[in-house]
């Protein structure tokens, strides 16, 4: 049987009568007249609302009545459409708006986002401006953004008592039709739920699983009674509007969802920023779930799905036109270090906050045209990570595009399985897996913290871990148990992911064709104790640094005051920070580990602190120590002209080229039948210099042979072929 | 025999003739063997070898090596070529 769709929306009205709207406070005089019900053109239910009107010009919201809600950090799903796109306005005018209200009947406490318009929304059918057509739409707006248009008492969030949408109008139809202008249909919240709302789907069977296509056919039903505006479908792939839960811990019958060869998207739109992306897969203990996505079979991985987060592309922002919520005239100017200001126009609402990146453009001085991250935005200043913009006066011919990273979660909780292959993951900001699952020829990239928790993962490559917002990724994975990798993590690689594996738990670890690059750290031990990497078949762990996991006071110090932070002086690496709990007349009896620190070389117990307002505090941290162990061979075989191995004369020294003259040797013996060979702990490549002589007197002699090389994670091996020497005495 | 007579010093990259030795010449081939020895045994294989040979009577000092001036005049049958100074023996 297919998949069963549910959703986990409440409904605020469906819309089917005008029972319960009413006109805003922020709707223009009366020109708009009635609200009025429409059945033929509905997107759900039995019929939708409407206004029309060919002449009238200004705004007109229309609410509805609700039981007092709190919508903080909720999504709204509103469908809307809008007949003639003639006459809408754009976006920065507020073309198609979503109100939510608080007060007196019908709100006079209102806020509104700006959600659609001519110039972003819907379908140019027509041929003319006149007649370019658009269609139902839904538009989701996270309430925790600030609004575009706000009443002189911005409505209470937590209490809303009503809720609808707006259009803008600019004036009569050209041809003079009586066009039926802005109509509006169901109306959905999420109930705060975060990854827990969206759609359910359960059940599904080997033989017909649920799939992404059960989703949709659900969201976007024939009989239009669902219309839960959370599953679209454009050019063959899935867009998401929302989270997906796959089973119930309720569940009375297994799930099964198995998918190959999907593309599914979470929608781009522009009035989304927040976090609530996500994929949740639940259990009955009785009832299991299972997910496939993509096919296994004789140990090859085919077919995957692809998950990917193409980022929220903002209003971009051209100093002549001012941004989505200014039409007006303004200019961009950087003043030197961080900063890019605008005069007309409020950044935030045109979606730029913290973790956005924005590309500028046709600044005078190439320093300030380029790729930033903004880790603050006020109404009239962005500031940026990068410190290299110098400063250039305001002007309208410049440029900001902006994208902000969309996230998604993936979640894998008890009962519940997730087998992956040949899939790619692309903005997952955490990931959650479990025992039972597997990861299989997986593409992972721009994400962070994935906690595999026993999963197997093979032949998998991560890359970019995304430490901005809303990924804020510091690791690749997290490894909680000794049993996490061994025989379980193998074949994959790590590149560029900041720091590559986070172990928090002590013991060794077989780190299996692991292999490591661009990384700061590929191995953080945050364990506390020692943890010991044995690499084998070509893994290349290299960089680790220790993290602090605990303190002891050893001396209290005076003049000490509770929340005090402490430097830990010593050690070589980023400092760890210690905060003061708790303190006796100035002495410290007890402190907290508030930044654990990256060592790579641990300071010495008992260590002294700077900083905080007494002196003379000293602690024993808990560290942890990390070894690394892979030997890998070097290998020296010598041959003579004829390709004979040379026996047992031939004196072969393998040296690190940076260190020849300090007589610190790799390999520095005999051979042995023609061959020397010795075992080196590889941890990263190594310059090397070969030395071949052989001049034993009464033997035959050769030319002193000298090469260079370098020892990598498969280790080194070279074949040398010696000349004779018919100059030196026999 | 040479190494009595011949020293290295391998600190210095020097070669020189003992102020003791016996006085005997030997041939630049014979000084090229010894070298060429002694630097092939194990425990002077992180030295840069010292000389090298064109022919069996052009030599080369190499890698920053020298030998005495004295030295020299302990030297027959060939050319010995230290940096930029060519001595005849």
């Amino acid at each position: 049987m297919a998949g069963t769709v549910t959703s986990n929306l409440t409904l605020v009205d469906a819309a089917d009568a005008i029972t319960g709207w009413a006109f805003g406070t922020d709707t223009t005089a009366s020109v708009f007249g009635a609200i009025i019900t429409e059945t033929l053109l509905r997107k759900q239910g039995s019929a939708c609302n409407k206004i029309q009107s060919p002449t009238a010009v200004g705004n007109a919201s229309m609410v509805v009545q609700v039981t007092a809600v709190d919508l903080t950090g909720a999504t709204l799903y509103c469908w809307m459409s809008f007949n003639s796109l003639y006459l809408m306005p754009n976006l920065s005018s507020s073309g198609m708006r979503i109100t939510i209200a608080s007060g007196a009947s019908p709100g006079v406490n209102w806020g509104e986002w700006y959600v659609g318009g001519r110039d972003v929304y819907g379908n140019f059918l027509g041929t003319t401006a006149a007649t370019k057509q658009a269609g139902w739409t839904c538009f989701a707006i996270d309430c925790n953004r600030p609004f575009d248009a706000v009443a002189a008492t911005a409505p209470t969030k937590t209490a809303i008592t009503a809720i609808g949408i707006g259009a803008a109008f600019t004036g009569s139809d050209p041809s003079g039709n009586a066009l039926d202008a802005f109509y509006w249909d169901v109306i959905r919240h999420d109930n705060r739920l975060g990854l827990g709302g969206g759609l359910t789907i359960t059940n599904g069977t080997t033989a017909s699983p649920a799939t992404f296509q059960d989703l949709y056919n659900a969201d976007n039903d024939s009989a239009g009674t669902n219309a839960y505006g959370i599953v679209k479908k454009a050019v063959g792939a899935f867009a998401l509007q929302g989270p997906i839960t796959i089973g119930t811990t309720a569940q009375a019958a297994v799930t099964t969802f198995t998918d190959s060869s999907q593309i599914v998207l979470w929608d781009d739109a522009q009035v989304r920023n927040s976090g609530i992306y996500g994929i949740t897969l639940n259990g009955a203990a009785s009832f299991p779930t299972t997910v496939t996505w993509g096919q296994f079979s004789s140990n090859v991985a085919s077919k995957g799905i692809s998950i990917l987060s193409p980022g929220n592309s903002l209003y971009t922002i051209i100093g002549a036109s001012g941004g989505k919520n200014a039409a007006g005239y303004g200019s961009l100017s950087t003043t030197a270090g961080s900063t890019i200001t605008r005069t007309v126009g409020d950044w935030t609402k045109d979606g730029y906050v913290a973790g956005a990146l924005v590309t500028t453009s046709g600044f005078t001085t190439a320093a300030n045209n380029g790729i930033f991250h903004i880790t603050a935005a006020t109404a009239t200043a962005l500031t940026i990570s990068e410190t290299t913009l110098v400063t250039e006066a305001g002007a309208t011919t410049r440029t900001v595009n902006g994208i902000m990273p969309l996230r998604w979660d993936l979640v894998v909780n008890a009962n519940s399985t997730l087998n992956a292959y040949s899939s790619t993951f692309n903005g997952m900001g955490r990931g959650t897996l479990n025992s039972t699952c597997a990861l299989r020829s997986c593409t992972i990239t721009n994400f962070g913290d994935i906690t595999p928790a026993g999963a197997t993962i093979d032949n998998c490559k991560f890359s970019d871990v995304n430490t901005f917002v809303p990924i804020s990724g510091t690791y690749a994975l997290v490894i909680n148990a000794t049993t996490d990798v061994t025989s379980k993590i193998t074949n994959s690689s790590f590149t560029n992911c900041n720091r590559a594996m986070k172990i928090t738990t002590a013991g060794s670890y077989t780190f299996s064709n692991l292999t490591f690059s661009g990384n700061t750290f590929d191995i953080v031990n945050a364990s506390g104790g020692a943890v010991t990497i044995n690499a084998t078949s070509g893994a290349n762990p290299a960089t680790f640094a220790n993290a602090v996991t605990a303190a002891a006071v050893v001396a209290g110090g005076t003049g000490y005051a509770a929340t005090n932070v402490l430097t830990v002086v010593g050690g070589t690496g980023t400092a760890a920070q210690l905060t003061v709990t708790t303190v006796s007349a100035g002495v410290i009896t007890a402190v907290s580990v508030s930044t654990a620190g990256e060592y790579t070389v641990n300071p010495t117990n008992p260590v002294s602190v700077t900083g905080g307002a007494g002196t003379g505090a000293t602690f024993n941290l808990t560290i942890g120590t990390t070894t690394i162990n892979n030997a890998v061979n070097i290998t020296v075989t010598v041959i003579d002209e004829a390709g004979a191995l040379v026996g047992n004369t031939a004196r072969v020294a393998v040296y690190r080229s940076s260190s020849i003259a300090d007589g610190t040797e790799l390999l520095l013996a005999n051979t042995v039948s023609g061959v020397a060979t010795t075992t080196f702990n590889y941890l990263v490549d190594t310059a090397i210099t070969v030395r071949v002589r052989m001049e034993s007197p009464g033997a035959t002699k050769y030319f002193p042979y000298q090469a260079t090389g370098t020892i990598t994670s498969t280790g080194f091996s070279t074949t040398v072929t010696l000349i004779k020497d018919l100059i030196v005495a026999p | 025999m040479i190494s009595n007579d011949f020293k290295i010093d391998f600190i210095n990259k020097r070669v020189y003739y003992r102020e003791d030795g016996s006085g005997k010449i030997y041939t630049v081939r014979e000084l090229y063997s010894y070298l060429q020895e002694t630097f092939a045994e194990l425990k002077n294989m992180h030295y840069e070898i010292p000389i090298k040979a064109e022919s069996f009577t052009k030599y080369t000092m190499i890698n920053d090596w020298t030998i005495d001036e004295k030295a020299r005049k302990y030297l027959k049958d060939g050319t010995l070529v230290v940096s930029s100074i060519v001595t005849e023996h």
